[in-house]
């Protein structure tokens, strides 16, 4: 059983419906799977159920119905199991502010069983890896957004799960710390093969980080792939591309030309500039750029912009992503 | 159960560290029944003159009342730091690993057996040095110290269900500071009930605070009555256990509710 998941999924939810007092529905029947070592992106508006689907998966909270499996161990039958194997990072901090850094770690620790030497080269390792040296002896109190969430996901794999999740992991930090624990979260995942689930408000955050992505809306997955299949969907790449000079003669048979190419879907003419948005900008450059030079048109700069999540985003759930 | 034993003393030195770190602490929550012992004690010194205070010194009568205000007034802030622990997220985070659930009640409760322990035996000292002389056996000072604890942990257990039922850290308090003061003019912890209006004695007979009053005045004096410091002993017993239940269940609910 194990084994066979090691090669599939490391988590599967099927059906998941759970409605919170007051009948506010926040799962609807949510199901998706995540292939082991890889990093799911959960992406949504507020309310859609994403923290709801975290806290199910880490046994904190129960579904009316479904089921979900972590390595192939029920999270419902068997929720002591899972809190062995996964570990979480949740929206709120978690940390103990009247401790150090290395305090909340060592307490960390213990919870999961672990002491003596073992848990102090750990603790020392994780420091060292978050490069958190500096603040360890300190009190928490004095730490900075960016710190303490970097404590927070050393709290979270200080006993090496092989599950993780994320939720909201860099929401109120500024765009370096942003950046700090993105490469910390890729080398998890790249390095050490920890499956990821990771929510988040930010397109970027998951374009960058996710190998494949489930938007959720209203607790369904509304549309699910890899980010860059989700943005292929639409309407795909532009290639903007400036010319030397104002061919304003000629101009009008390159857009005929031009719109007949394979992976070409339209074609806009400004003066200068052709804009081209096509299905994958970097397979059908180089035929473009032939075709503008049998014509003898010279080219002055060249620019593939990638259709943003953005985008996708709002075609699905119809609303756009309050940042 | 020794990882039972273990977790719960990890959880509770958490917050037992910080409040050695700065021992003012200590002093300050301690600071209202030591005023009292002071104050009253020596304002009311007299007092023992009338017919029916069977004591040498007021000192020494309003000791175990305010031993047992003490834990009263330590008691009913432990849901606050429930309610940081809940408001934080660090309640969340204990949820995940792999630890049983009562540990994190029972660790606030160890956590204020702590704290409740140093604060008596600096009460005692300031009551020595006030003049109250007892003899005591060591089964009696175990007895002493036990009987208000028992009603500690029951108050604190209340303050830990409130603290979940309300997730409000002002309706908390007004609630349990409403109740307090009066409760304990409705004791025999400044006057015994044999002097008090009819009315007081009859709400006193079921006041969980006179029972731990009653309890631990009985082996201060010389010639011990048992059976009343037993009765009084197991009464609060039972209130600390129906509080704990109380507590448990609704951290239960508390969890249904994520």
């Amino acid at each position: 059983m194990l084994l066979k998941n090691q090669n599939t999924f490391a988590i599967e939810v099927n059906n998941l419906v759970k409605t919170y007092k007051g009948g506010i529905k926040a799962l609807d029947g949510l199901t998706f799977n995540i292939r082991s070592g890889s990093i799911y992106g959960l992406l949504g508006p507020n309310g859609a159920g994403k923290s709801t689907t975290v806290k199910i998966l880490t046994t904190l909270s129960k579904p009316d119905s479904g089921e979900a499996n972590v390595l192939g161990i029920d999270v419902l039958s068997q929720p002591d199991k899972i809190r062995r194997i996964i570990g979480c990072v949740s929206q709120k901090s978690g940390v103990c502010y009247d401790s150090t850094g290395r305090e909340n770690l060592i307490l960390q620790g213990q919870l999961y069983g672990m002491g003596g030497k073992y848990l102090k080269e750990r603790v020392d390792e994780l420091i060292n890896i978050l490069k958190l040296e500096e603040a360890a002896n300190r009190s928490t109190l004095t730490y900075s957004g960016g710190m303490l969430r970097k404590l927070d996901i050393a709290m979270g794999i200080i006993h090496n799960p092989q599950i993780l999740f994320l939720d909201e992991p860099t929401t109120g930090l500024d765009p370096e710390a942003r950046a700090t624990l993105w490469e910390i979260i890729l080398n998890l995942s790249k390095q050490e093969q920890v499956t990821i689930l990771l929510t988040s408000h930010y397109l970027d955050e998951i374009d960058r980080l996710a190998d494949r992505v489930a938007i959720i809306d209203q607790g369904k997955v509304i549309i699910e792939g890899s980010p860059r299949e989700l943005k292929d969907k639409l309407a795909g790449d532009v290639i903007k591309i400036e010319l030397l000079k104002n061919y304003s003669n000629s101009i009008f048979h390159v857009e005929d030309v031009l719109k007949k190419q394979e992976g070409v879907i339209e074609v806009k003419i400004k003066s200068k500039e052709l804009q081209l948005q096509v299905s994958r900008g970097a397979s059908i450059l180089p035929n473009i750029l032939q075709v503008l030079q049998s014509l003898s048109i010279e080219v002055a700069s060249v620019e593939i912009i990638p259709p943003s999540l953005d985008v996708v985003y709002l075609k699905y759930t119809g609303k756009r992503i309050e940042a | 159960m020794k990882k039972l034993i273990k977790d719960t003393w990890n959880l509770a030195f958490r917050r037992i560290r910080p409040t050695f770190r700065r021992p003012m602490t200590i002093f300050m929550s301690m600071a209202q029944p030591i005023i009292w012992l002071l104050l009253f004690g020596n304002l009311f010194k007299g007092i023992i003159q009338v017919p029916g205070f069977f004591t040498d010194s007021y000192v020494e009568y309003i000791l175990p009342g305010m031993i047992v205000m003490n834990t009263l007034f330590i008691g009913i802030y432990t849901g606050m730091g429930t309610l940081t622990d809940l408001n934080y997220g660090a309640l969340e985070r204990f949820l995940v690993t792999p630890i049983n659930k009562i540990v994190i009640i029972f660790s606030e409760l160890v956590q204020l057996i702590v704290l409740l322990l140093v604060q008596f035996i600096m009460i005692m000292l300031l009551a020595l040095t006030m003049g109250a002389r007892f003899t005591l056996s060591i089964s009696s000072i175990i007895i002493f110290l036990t009987i208000p604890i028992l009603l500690g942990l029951g108050v604190s257990a209340l303050s830990i269900s409130l603290a979940l039922i309300t997730r409000k850290h002002e309706a908390m308090i007004t609630a349990l500071q409403f109740f307090t003061l009066p409760l304990m003019f409705l004791s025999s912890a400044f006057m015994p009930r044999n002097l008090m209006p009819a009315w007081i004695r009859t709400i006193s007979i079921v006041n969980p605070i006179d029972w731990a009053i009653l309890g631990a005045r009985g082996v201060l004096s010389s010639q011990i009555n048992w059976t009343e410091v037993i009765t009084n002993g197991a009464m609060v017993l039972l209130f600390g256990v129906i509080c704990v239940l109380i507590s448990l269940q609704s951290f239960k609910k508390f969890q249904n509710s994520i």
